[in-house]
């Protein structure tokens, strides 16, 4: 037979439906009845921040459309706006995420500050990278457009081109460079370009253009 | 403007077709005009030996290897030197070609060129040149007068029993002919001739009995100078007064194995020039390329 025994306190009677049972202190048997805690606010920024919760507490601006995270007697705001959309997210969490609608508008309307290009792997159309040319140990800029990858002209000093070179003159041969990859058309006797990325080596024959461990 | 042919199944009684090529570069010269091109077939075409002394005057001919790329088509043996001495010749030019195992006769340059003539892409190897050792104005090497070498091979080459022995022989004259050398690589030629007699350097100016006036200049510019260590006076020498003018440039050059005696000599500039391994893929066997990590990578003038 299961009971109640003459020295079990009872439940706190009263209480109204929907009403869960609080302690009141860190005593035994010390319990009341209480409402449940709200899952969180919804109003406008300005009633969010006139209020003082006892605790944590989370709440959503319906005029800034913010969310707003109290903790510590303060309110913390995120920096992130929500919008209303139909598809999911336009910014996915992970590169390799498969969320739908990740696609190349996932980022729009937007100015990057302070930020570096690095590596690029993916040969898409209009990307972009940043790299170490292993040739001359300076970083250069690269461009993937109509299925290659295209060296942004820095540092670039033009020169008249002569059109009738001498060997009098005592520049070097006139040579004849691609603005986008800086080769130049004239390759030495293996058939490498003599000029890449706007520079040359000494010598008859020319290193190959090594990036990313790879030759070409 | 014909076009005619020398090959490794080259016979001179052939017509010098493609299909029929010559043999000799100096029989294809003979039989082709001034403003004709000689094309090397692609392979080994090995020359008849039997015209030592003989010169190949190119005048406007063209020298071409069938490919384009000197490793495809070799000339072996030629035994000739190549010159361009007549005026209003300019414009001969060699380009893809690999000579080997060549040797001139008494004090002939390989490479003789009064008038402007262009070498590009190609390799010479095992070129002995003979020099004469009673004659005071000569100055033998493998090249002298103006000449453009552009990405060509030079090794392994002897100049000897020369009074005034010498890789670059030059003389200035009042023509003021202009030698230039372009990202060449000359390598492993240094060794100084047991039979020679006066002075020898990688870079010889004889002024002597040379008209006032007379000027000379010599330009390497991009190139690699390896193990040319062996001449009495270094890789630049300057013979008798200078009464005539010259100026020898190294510019954006690379020298290791190699030394100037005297870097402020009258005449030389060395600018932007380094003394250092360039790196070689291969040196031993013939690999010019460079490694990575090798100071010559990049360093080039442009």
């Amino acid at each position: 037979m299961i009971g109640y025994t003459r020295n079990t306190p009872p439940i706190p009677s009263g209480g109204a439906a929907g009403q869960v049972l609080a302690k009141t202190t860190a005593d035994d048997y010390a319990t009341e009845w209480i409402d449940p805690p709200a899952g969180g606010e919804f109003d406008a920024r300005a009633a969010i921040m006139a209020t003082a919760p006892d605790g944590d507490a989370v709440a959503y601006s319906t005029d800034t459309l913010q969310a707003y995270l109290h903790t510590a007697d303060q309110w913390l705001e995120s920096s992130a706006i929500f919008t209303s959309r139909s598809g999911p997210a336009d910014i996915g969490a992970f590169q390799s995420s498969s969320l739908t609608g990740y696609g190349p508008d996932y980022v729009t309307d937007k100015q990057l500050s302070n930020v570096a290009i690095g590596s690029n792997a993916d040969k898409i159309e209009g990307g972009i990278r940043t790299l170490i040319d292993e040739r001359t140990g300076e970083r250069i800029a690269q461009y993937y457009l109509n299925g290659a990858w295209q060296t942004a002209l820095t540092g670039v000093t033009l020169r008249v081109n002569r059109v009738n070179p001498s060997i009098e003159t005592l520049d070097f041969e006139p040579w004849a460079i691609s603005v986008t990859n800086g080769n130049s058309v004239t390759t030495d006797p293996s058939g490498v370009p003599m000029v890449q990325n706007f520079k040359i080596d000494m010598g008859a024959f020319s290193a190959p253009l090594v990036i990313d461990g790879g030759s070409f | 403007m014909a076009t005619f042919y020398i090959g490794p199944s080259g016979d001179d009684a052939n017509d010098g077709s493609y299909a029929t090529p010559w043999r000799n570069l100096w029989y294809a010269v003979a039989q082709s005009g001034a403003t004709d091109t000689i094309i090397v077939k692609q392979g080994v075409t090995v020359c008849n030996s039997s015209h030592m002394g003989n010169v190949i005057n190119l005048n406007f001919r063209q020298i071409i290897g069938e490919t384009g790329y000197p490793a495809d088509c070799v000339i072996d043996g030629n035994q000739l030197a190549i010159w361009q001495d007549a005026a209003g010749d300019e414009g001969s030019a060699i380009q893809g070609i690999t000579f080997k195992n060549s040797r001139t006769s008494r004090n002939r340059n390989y490479f003789f060129m009064d008038y402007s003539g262009v070498v590009e892409d190609c390799i010479f190897e095992k070129i002995t040149v003979r020099g004469d050792p009673n004659d005071v104005q000569g100055a033998s090497g493998i090249a002298f007068g103006d000449t453009i070498f552009r990405r060509c091979v030079i090794k392994d080459i002897a100049c000897y029993a020369s009074r005034f022995t010498n890789f670059f022989g030059v003389r200035p004259n009042l023509q003021a002919p202009h030698m230039r050398v372009e990202n060449c690589v000359i390598v492993d030629s240094g060794n100084p001739p047991p039979n020679s007699r006066g002075s020898s350097a990688f870079v010889f100016v004889r002024q002597a009995n040379n008209p006032a006036g007379s000027y000379y200049r010599l330009d390497f510019v991009n190139t690699i100078v390896l193990d040319e260590a062996g001449w009495a006076n270094g890789m630049y020498g300057v013979f008798d007064n200078p009464i005539a003018d010259s100026d020898v440039t190294f510019d954006h050059c690379c020298y290791f194995g190699s030394v100037f005696q005297d870097p402020s000599a009258v005449g030389l500039t060395v600018t932007d020039t380094i003394n250092a391994n360039p790196l070689f893929v291969d040196a031993p066997n013939g690999d010019y390329r460079l490694r990575p990590g090798s100071p010559c990578i990049g360093s080039g003038k442009l």
